[in-house]
Order: C-alpha cells, then sequence, then structure tokens
C-alpha cells in the first residue's frame, strides 16, 4: 500500500491475537479487576430479606422495562436531593441487576416506598399515571386490572373509581394479583 | 467460471447481509417512532406489547444489533473479499452467522416483548439463551473473516482490515464479560454495566464502520486514504483509549473514585483517534469536493466523518463531572446516542452502500432516490438531536433549581413533540432507503423473480 506497510504486521492472525489480548488485558484491568473487588466487598452486607410478593413485583418492573425511564441511583450532589440519600454499594446489595437505569423521564425511585406510601394512590397511578398526575407521560397499565360492571365487582374488594376518560360509565376497575405485586415491591424501595 | 462463481457468492452474501439489515431497520424505526411519539400522547397504543418499557429494548436491540451488526458484518466481507484478493474462506458460514443473528434478532423480540428480559441493562437485556445463538454467529463470522484474511495471495493486510479484525477479537470477549454470572449481581453489575455500553459501541460498531470507510472512501473517489499512519494511529488509540472508558456512563454511582476519573480523563485521549480519523477521511477528501458534490454516497460520507469527530467530542466533554451532573438522566443523552450512533454510524454505513453496493451488483438507484434518503435523514437527525440536547439542559436546570419532577416534564413537551417530527422523518428516509436498496439488488434476484413470473402458475 505505501511504504508505512512495511512497519506493521502483515499477519491478520498477529493483529485479531494482538488485539484480543491487549483488550482482555486492559478489561482484567477496568472491568473484571474492580468488579471482583467491589463484589468482594459487599460479600458481608446484610441482604434483607425479601417477601414473595415484592419478588414477583420486581420481576414485573423489571419485564415492563420501568426502569428505562426511572433510575434507582442518587448522587452525592444537590441536584438529587429530591429523591433521598446518597446511594451506597450496600443499597444494591443482592440486587440482581441493579436497577440503577441511566434515564429520568419519570423522577427517581430509590426511596419511593417512602415518599408514596400510600398503596391506594399507587393503584390508582399504575392503572393510569393520569388519572393522578394529570401532567405525566407515563404508560397506562390497565392489563393488570379487570374492567368489570360497577354491579359486578365483588363486595369489599379493593375497587377503581374513576370517571371518564379512565374508565367507561359504569365501570370500575379490579386490581390482580400482578398489581398488587407490583404496588407491593414499590412501597418495598426505602433506603435504610 | 470459478471466478464468476466467486463472485455470484461474495454478491450473494453481501446483499442478503445488507437486505437483512434493511429490514431490522425498518422495523427497530418504526418502534422508535412508535416510542417517540407515545412520550408526546401517552395513552396511545395501550396494548401490552407495545407498551413503552417492553418495546425501548427491541428498539434498540434491532438497530444496534440487529441493523447496523448486520450492515457492518455484509460490507466487512466485501472489503475483506476485495483487500485480500480471494473468495470469502467459507460462504456456508457467513450464511450461517446471517441465520443465526436473525434468529437471535427475531428471539429476542419475541422475548423481550412478553417481557422476558434481564432486566434493564441496556443491550444486554436479551436472556442468556437468546444472547448465546448471537455469540455464536459472531464467532463465526470472525473465524470465517480471520481465515480468509490468514489465506490472502496479496502481501499486505490493508488497514481496513485490521480494523475489522478488531471488532471481531473484542465482540466474544466483551459479550463473554456482559453475560458473566459472577457479575450478575450488586454493585459489581453497575461497573460491568459501564464496561460493556461503551464498548459495545466503541469497539465493535466503531471499528467496524472506521475499517469500512477506510476501503469505501478510496474506492469512492479512486484515490487512496490520505494517510496510512494515521490510520495506524487511530487504530491502537481506539483500542487502547476505548478500552478504558465505559466508567463514565456511572459517574457518581458506589463504584471506584479512581475508575471514574481514569474513565473521564481517558475520554480526552480519544480525541487523538477520533480527530485522527476523522481528520484523515476530509484530507482523503480534499480535492474531490466537485465529485462529492454531486454524489450522495460521498454527502453521507462527508456528513458521517464530521459527526464522529463531532458526537465524540461532545462524549467526551459531557463525562466531566460538573457537566454530567447537569445533563446525565436527561435527554441530553439521547440526543448524544443518536448523534453518534446515527449521524455516525449509520450516515457512514449508508455512505458505504451508496458506494460499494453498486459497483458490486453493478445496478444503481436513482441518484434523486439516494438525495431524498439523505436530506430526511439529516433534516430528521438535526431535529432529534437538538430537540433532545435543549430538552435535556433544560431538565437539568429545572432539576438544580429544585422545582417540582413534574415541572420539568411540561417543560420539555414541544421538545419531545420535535423530536417526534424529526424521528419520523429519519424513519420516512429508512423506507426510501429500503427501496434504493431494492433498486441495488443482484441480477440474480432480478433473474430468478423473472423466471418465477414466467412460470406456469
Ligand atoms: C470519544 C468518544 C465518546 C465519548 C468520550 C463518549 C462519552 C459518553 C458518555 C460520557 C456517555 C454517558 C452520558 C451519561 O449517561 O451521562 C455516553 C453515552 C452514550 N454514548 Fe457516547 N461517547 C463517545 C462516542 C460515542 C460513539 C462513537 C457512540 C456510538 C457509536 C456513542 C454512543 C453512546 C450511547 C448510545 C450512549 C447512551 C448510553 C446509554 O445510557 O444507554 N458514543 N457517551
Ligand atoms: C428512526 C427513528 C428513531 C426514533 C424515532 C428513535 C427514537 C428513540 C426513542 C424515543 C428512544 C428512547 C429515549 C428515552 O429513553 O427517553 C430511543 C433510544 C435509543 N435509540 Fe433511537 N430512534 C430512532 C432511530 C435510532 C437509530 C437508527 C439508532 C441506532 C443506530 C437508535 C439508537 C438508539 C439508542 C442507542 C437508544 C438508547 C439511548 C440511551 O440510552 O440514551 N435509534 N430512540
Amino acid at each position: 500500500m505505501t511504504r508505512f506497510a512495511h512497519l506493521f504486521s502483515r499477519s491478520a492472525l498477529t493483529i485479531y491475537l494482538s488485539v484480543a489480548a491487549v483488550f482482555t488485558i486492559l478489561t482484567l484491568l477496568v472491568a473484571i479487576d474492580p468488579a471482583m473487588r467491589l463484589k468482594h466487598e459487599d460479600a458481608d452486607l446484610p441482604i434483607a430479606a425479601v417477601d414473595a410478593a415484592v419478588a414477583r413485583g420486581r420481576i414485573i418492573y423489571m419485564a415492563e422495562g420501568c426502569g428505562y425511564c426511572h433510575s434507582q441511583l442518587v448522587r452525592p450532589a444537590l441536584i438529587d436531593t429530591p429523591y433521598g440519600r446518597p446511594s451506597r454499594a450496600a443499597d444494591y446489595a443482592g440486587a440482581t441487576p441493579p436497577l440503577v437505569g441511566t434515564q429520568r423521564n419519570g423522577p427517581d425511585l430509590s426511596a419511593v416506598g417512602e415518599r408514596q406510601t400510600s398503596h391506594v394512590w399507587n393503584l390508582y397511578h399504575l392503572f393510569n399515571p393520569r388519572s393522578m398526575v394529570p401532567a405525566s407521560i407515563m404508560p397506562a397499565y390497565p392489563w393488570y386490572f379487570e374492567i368489570v360492571d360497577k354491579v359486578d365487582a365483588p363486595a369489599g374488594a379493593l375497587t377503581l373509581v374513576l370517571d371518564e376518560p379512565f374508565l367507561a360509565e359504569g365501570k370500575v376497575a379490579l386490581p390482580k394479583p400482578e398489581a398488587l405485586d407490583i404496588v407491593a415491591y414499590l412501597l418495598s424501595v426505602k433506603q435504610q | 467460471m470459478r471466478e464468476r462463481k466467486d463472485h455470484r457468492q461474495t454478491t450473494a452474501i453481501v446483499y442478503a447481509y445488507v437486505a437483512s439489515c434493511a429490514v431490522w431497520l425498518l422495523l427497530g424505526s418504526l418502534y422508535g417512532v412508535i416510542l417517540a411519539w407515545k412520550l408526546v400522547y401517552p395513552d396511545a397504543l395501550t396494548i401490552e406489547l407495545l407498551s413503552y418499557g417492553r418495546i425501548r429494548p427491541v428498539h434498540t436491540a434491532s438497530l444496534l444489533l440487529g441493523f447496523l451488526s448486520l450492515g457492518l458484518t455484509g460490507l466487512a466481507y466485501l472489503v475483506v473479499n476485495r483487500t485480500a484478493e480471494r473468495p470469502i474462506w467459507s460462504p456456508a458460514l457467513a450464511f450461517a452467522g446471517l441465520a443465526l443473528w436473525n434468529g437471535a434478532l427475531i428471539a429476542g423480540l419475541v422475548t423481550l416483548s412478553l417481557g422476558t428480559t434481564r432486566g434493564p441493562i441496556e443491550y444486554r437485556e436479551w436472556i442468556t439463551p437468546v444472547a448465546v445463538v448471537f455469540a455464536v454467529g459472531a464467532l463465526i463470522n470472525g473465524l470465517n473473516i480471520l481465515l480468509t484474511l490468514i489465506r490472502r495471495p496479496v502481501p499486505e493486510l490493508y488497514i481496513s482490515n485490521w480494523f475489522i479484525l478488531a471488532g471481531f477479537a473484542c465482540l466474544p470477549v466483551l459479550y463473554l464479560v456482559a453475560y458473566l454470572p459472577a457479575f450478575a449481581t450488586g454493585s459489581a453489575n453497575i461497573i460491568i454495566q459501564g464496561y460493556y455500553m461503551h464498548v459495545v459501541l466503541g469497539l465493535w460498531f466503531t471499528p467496524l464502520i472506521l475499517g469500512i470507510t477506510y476501503w469505501a472512501l478510496p474506492i469512492l473517489l479512486d484515490k487512496p486514504i490520505y494517510s496510512y499512519g494515521l490510520g495506524v494511529l487511530a487504530f491502537w488509540g481506539n483500542l487502547v483509549f476505548y478500552s478504558l472508558i465505559g466508567a463514565h456512563h456511572f459517574i457518581f454511582a458506589p463504584t471506584p473514585w479512581w475508575l471514574q476519573s481514569t474513565a473521564i480523563l481517558v475520554g480526552l485521549g480519544m480525541m487523538v483517534p477520533v480527530w485522527a480519523s476523522t481528520g484523515n477521511f476530509l484530507l482523503t477528501m480534499r480535492g474531490s469536493w466537485r465529485y462529492i458534490r454531486h454524489e450522495p454516497a460521498g454527502w453521507f460520507l462527508l456528513s458521517g466523518a464530521l459527526m464522529y469527530g463531532l458526537a465524540s467530542t461532545q462524549g467526551t466533554l459531557q463525562a466531566f463531572r460538573p457537566i454530567n451532573l447537569l445533563v446525565h438522566f436527561t435527554n441530553y443523552t439521547v440526543g448524544h446516542a443518536h448523534f453518534a450512533a446515527y449521524g455516525f454510524v449509520s450516515f457512514l454505513l449508508f455512505g458505504a452502500v451508496y458506494a460499494l453496493v453498486p459497483r458490486l451488483t453493478r445496478r444503481s438507484c436513482p441518484k434523486a432516490l439516494a438525495a431524498i434518503h439523505f436530506w430526511l435523514a439529516l433534516v430528521g437527525l438535526a431535529l432529534y438531536v437538538s430537540a433532545m440536547t435543549i430538552a435535556g439542559v433544560r431538565q437539568g436546570l429545572g432539576w438544580t433549581s429544585g422545582a417540582a419532577f413534574i415541572d420539568s416534564v411540561t417543560a420539555i413537551a414541544p421538545w419531545y413533540l420535535l423530536r417526534a417530527i424529526g424521528g419520523s422523518l429519519m424513519a420516512l428516509s429508512h423506507v426510501v432507503f429500503a427501496f434504493n436498496l431494492w433498486c441495488m439488488r443482484p441480477h440474480a434476484i432480478r433473474a430468478a423473480a423473472v423466471a418465477a413470473q414466467r412460470a406456469p402458475a
């Protein structure tokens, strides 16, 4: 090609293997080794016992991709003070994976269980966020509810009563078990 | 005779990859448009399988792992074949790789839509079995390319091949680390996530598209690359620096401070390889402006080269703590993501397709349609990136001022709308691209189509 080409390798295998070697060494330095150390340090952290409903709720939180809009990482800076104290490694102990996130289309949820403590508020908000926060852009999750005629709703059951446009005239929404699990999870997200 | 068969096979491989890439581009764009409009009309399409959080990973997987990986690999096969001056080592393996990747992408689309995921860990949400299929495809393609290059009759190993080999050498290591169960839990996972998220961009997509551009540009302009030495500098700089900067995705997270600081500082070092390549491309174009002015392939390559330098500079700056504090978690990052993954990688990819595929199939598309593709994409991207950049700064300032969270949501509503419009233009441009690609189809496909028509029903 040019005279420069003679200064460097002409062997495809050499290039391939040297790249693999350099990259593996750097990976050890900035990924594997620091991750091992953190893992080691975290090994002594207490892992809170998790309620079955909370565990199920967390799986639904992941399945619905809530973490693409809600972070769970509070930075040690003024801008993050509304969300709680700065996050620590201990907050993520036992979490597979930690739900830190990279976006806040919605607010951080690191301590949502301390902020929104109402079970009922959370159910209405899940059914349709705009029933509680008119300007919200969060999706609605009606598939975790059963919509029935008001007269058919079992007596004593928790029912959501909403006007148009959220529910048609004469209808109410009954939370399915999944809705209760998600709310159980949200209420459990606290910073000790 | 043999030569014609080799040519037919290479053409079939390259075109099959590029055609698949266009399908994933259309699909991923459709998902992107749905996402963007959902943030404007949150009650639109309230269907489980199209819920925002379900389809966001489908959007990124279709476009990054699908569109980009397939398009880049298809063109990489072409570059390797031409520079090594020999047929692809095993066409069968190339098709096997294509089938595995498409299979993984379809399985990934289905599982993620159903909510089967490893969690919101970006670009590695696919459950392990799906990821394994994708990884095997990557290994097969890497091996095929390596063997083609090892057994080449020409003494030189053109610089493009260095980059392509590097991408295929890094991907398996990277993918393995990303899926190691040992780091799935706890804060260690944050380190791995930052590392993976960055390296997949910097040492998979970036080296492949650079390698392809180091070949496509000289072919288009019919002259050698400006400097081989700059290319080699960019090569090693890219490899060493890109490996080290993943931690800048989680600045202020409970991961080691030294790791974050190293990442931020090494980001400055990235300016060397980045501007070495951008400069190299621009200096190669110098003196050919008159030709480029009339050639949409040249427009794509020119804008892609410029956006490579600009988006990377933006990336370097946003890692610094005072800036990161303001714009991290905001739409500013979404702007950067599209500026880089679209403005840089995808634009160069489009340019390379328009430069190389017609020379391969000896069929081109109407120049006006390529021009329409370019302008729709560029205007769409400009609206997208400026809307998200302004929105991001507005969010950061709003949060700093201590106003209620919902105030920043209301304040950026017009910018979400503008992004949805820009994004829709981008998606529209991809329909034009798909049509153009159809115009460039190889004769074999046309012959088959004609034969099928003639055959008695
Ligand atoms: C020198 C080069 C680059 C540097 C220093 C850089 C830096 C950064 C930083 C610091 C972030 C995190 C921002 C935040 O979350 O606050 C980021 C995000 C991102 N960058 Fe870059 N960038 C560079 C080049 C690129 C390139 C070439 C691409 C695409 C091929 C790219 C694609 C992305 C994407 C997709 C994200 C969003 C990741 C996510 O949160 O999901 N960047 N970049
Ligand atoms: C066709 C038009 C497109 C539209 C309308 C669109 C729209 C979107 C939207 C709405 C998001 C979610 C942002 C959020 O979380 O708030 C997103 C994320 C993303 N898109 Fe696109 N997109 C398009 C094309 C592309 C292309 C072509 C690529 C790659 C080649 C791409 C790569 C990404 C990436 C990497 C992310 C994650 C960004 C981050 O984490 O910061 N998109 N896109």
